[in-house]
């Protein structure tokens, strides 16, 4: 025990998420949680100390909730693990904490709004794809016509790959922005991106930036379906890249860090390699999602949710061994909407070396799914495999997948079940 | 913060003139009982949360239980406390399915001996 006590002092405010390990990891640090979100859901409500349903677009309102809370006196600290609190997260850290940590004001919003991530990065050299920020339909059909097709439309400021498009004509252009304009995310400022579309390998790079120094701590290479829209199929590691290629891409993803100010922070951080070269896509403030936290950790020895804990506390990051040298990521997804079945209770030991592997599965046997691409469908779990050469990793995912033997059975009227309780959609 | 939009009941009653008003007055009363009910200093307010708590899993309404698991946490209830209160309830709703509520048997008549 580090922290704790019930004073101001124990108490981490904790905005949003649905990992356990996200509450775990602060109460085994000593900490109490002060939980916020628009509607605390049940499980969240015994893993936080004091939760809070609270306007969380409100932040004048949040701010007024945390004081009262505390009588006045500092946190412990101030922490989102998601992306649309990320600017929330650093506005609360500035106003209440006796000491800047993490990350500021100005850096959150550099790297959750997407056309000042561009901005920034282009102006320190950094490389990016073309992109243009559109206020309607018509600007986006302009811009696209000035970048030249295809390009990739997509809401400013929102989480993940919702609403992102690939588009072919600047009669897709036109529909897509119309969609994106008119729907409400999470997003809270208004336009839309319309950038280049770089044909090419994409790579998730995660970092560990500490007192300016930025640790790579694993490149993977990401898969995703053929667009026009962007589910995230895979990940696998080591990347493929030869030395140069992966020199390249550290000193890319340092140096668009640096830009956007990250001093004490982690990141999950998107790049493009199409004809000319790498291209920053991406760049989140905060742990990827899925179960990419464990795959990294397995690779590099740091856990970036624990990271980030104890950035945002101002404690030393601990670190232990890496314990794979190889580990292949496979997210659950289907090609045809209808019911589906799978074997339950198999043992998955064997289908791992080094470590045990991760099989999850979000919805249980006779549930209606829906195809990868229709936008209620997406990611339904994940498997995760690590070894110690990529033809045990695949044989272990293969291994897996016989054994669940997952099935998808025509269904004539697919109804939809209200709650959908998936954290990650979209993404892995 | 923004208030809570009325129900859709509450916005068809403004159909009503009479209907309304009556609503109106009821609901200034029920706020009025609320408030006694909750802010009265005969129980502490932990207490206060566990027994609402408890009702409210009892009723099984899963929007009540969840606003008042809020509140109990926020007034200190652990949650080995929630799962002892969880575990009363349970035990009496068991108890009720197993046991049907019965009268109590009236007592014989006695035969009248007497004039």
């Amino acid at each position: 025990m580090t922290g704790g006590g019930t004073t101001s002092a124990g108490i981490v405010v904790l905005i949003g998420g649905r990992a356990q390990r996200e509450f775990s990891l602060l109460h085994d640090l000593g900490y109490r949680i002060l939980y916020l979100d628009r509607r605390v859901p049940f499980s969240c409500m015994t893993w936080a100390d004091l939760p809070f349903d609270v306007d969380v677009d409100d932040w004048d309102a949040v701010f007024e909730l945390v004081k009262n809370q505390l009588g006045g006196q500092p946190p412990a600290a101030v922490l989102t693990h998601v992306e649309p609190r990320i600017p929330l997260m650093a506005h609360l850290a500035e106003l209440l904490l006796d000491a800047p940590r993490g990350l500021s004001v100005e850096t959150a919003w550099n790297c959750h709004d997407k056309w000042l991530t561009r901005n920034r990065l282009r102006e320190h050299g950094v490389p990016v794809p073309g992109f243009g920020l559109a206020a309607n339909a018509e600007d986006a059909a302009q811009i696209a016509a000035e970048i030249g097709l295809p390009v990739v439309v997509k809401p400013r400021d929102e989480a993940g790959a919702f609403g992102v498009r690939r588009c072919l004509t600047v009669k897709e252009v036109r529909e897509a922005a119309t969609v994106i304009l008119s729907e409400s995310g999470s997003g809270t400022r208004t336009g839309v991106l319309v950038e280049e579309y770089i044909d090419g390998p994409e790579y998730a790079v995660q970092t560990l930036t500490r007192q300016g120094r930025t640790q790579v701590l694993s490149i993977l290479r990401q898969h995703m379906t053929d667009p026009p829209v962007f589910v995230e199929l895979g990940y696998e590691h080591p990347s493929g890249l030869d030395q140069s290629g992966e020199l390249s891409l550290r000193e890319i993803t340092v140096a668009a860090l640096q830009a956007l100010g990250v001093t004490d922070w982690i990141s999950h951080t998107q790049v493009r390699h199409g004809p000319d070269g790498f291209r920053v896509v991406e760049v989140n403030a905060r742990r990827p999602g899925g179960r990419l936290v464990e795959m990294t950790e397995a690779i590099s020895g740091i856990d970036m949710t624990r990271a980030a804990s104890q950035l945002a506390l101002g404690l030393p990051v601990t670190s232990g061994r890496p314990k794979a040298t190889y580990a292949l990521y496979s997210s659950i997804v289907f090609e045809q909407p209808g019911a589906v079945t799978y074997r339950t209770g198999i043992d998955v030991a064997p289908f791992s070396g080094v470590l045990p592997p991760i099989v999850e599965l979000e919805i249980a046997p006779g549930e209606p799914v829906q195809a990868a691409a229709h936008p209620e469908g997406g990611v339904y779990g994940r498997i995760v495999v690590f070894g110690d050469s990529a033809a045990e990793t695949r044989d272990g995912v293969r291994g897996i997948r016989e054994a669940l033997d997952l099935q998808v059975t025509e269904l004539e009227d697919l109804t939809w079940e209200v709650a959908d309780s998936r954290e990650y959609k979209s993404c892995c | 913060m923004a208030t809570a939009a009325p129900s859709i009941a509450t916005q068809l009653i403004q159909l009503a003139p009479d209907v309304k008003e009556s609503h109106t007055s009821f609901s200034d009363s029920y706020q009025t009982f609320f408030n006694a009910v909750f802010n009265g200093g005969a129980l502490d307010p932990k207490t206060k949360a566990a027994v609402a708590l408890a009702s409210a899993l009892l009723l099984g309404r899963e929007e009540t239980v969840r606003s008042f698991l809020a509140t109990a946490k926020q007034l200190g209830l652990g949650n080995e406390e929630i799962g002892q209160v969880a575990g009363i309830v349970e035990v009496l709703k068991l108890d009720a399915a197993q046991r049907p509520a019965q009268a109590p048997a009236a007592a014989p008549a006695k035969a009248n001996t007497c004039c």
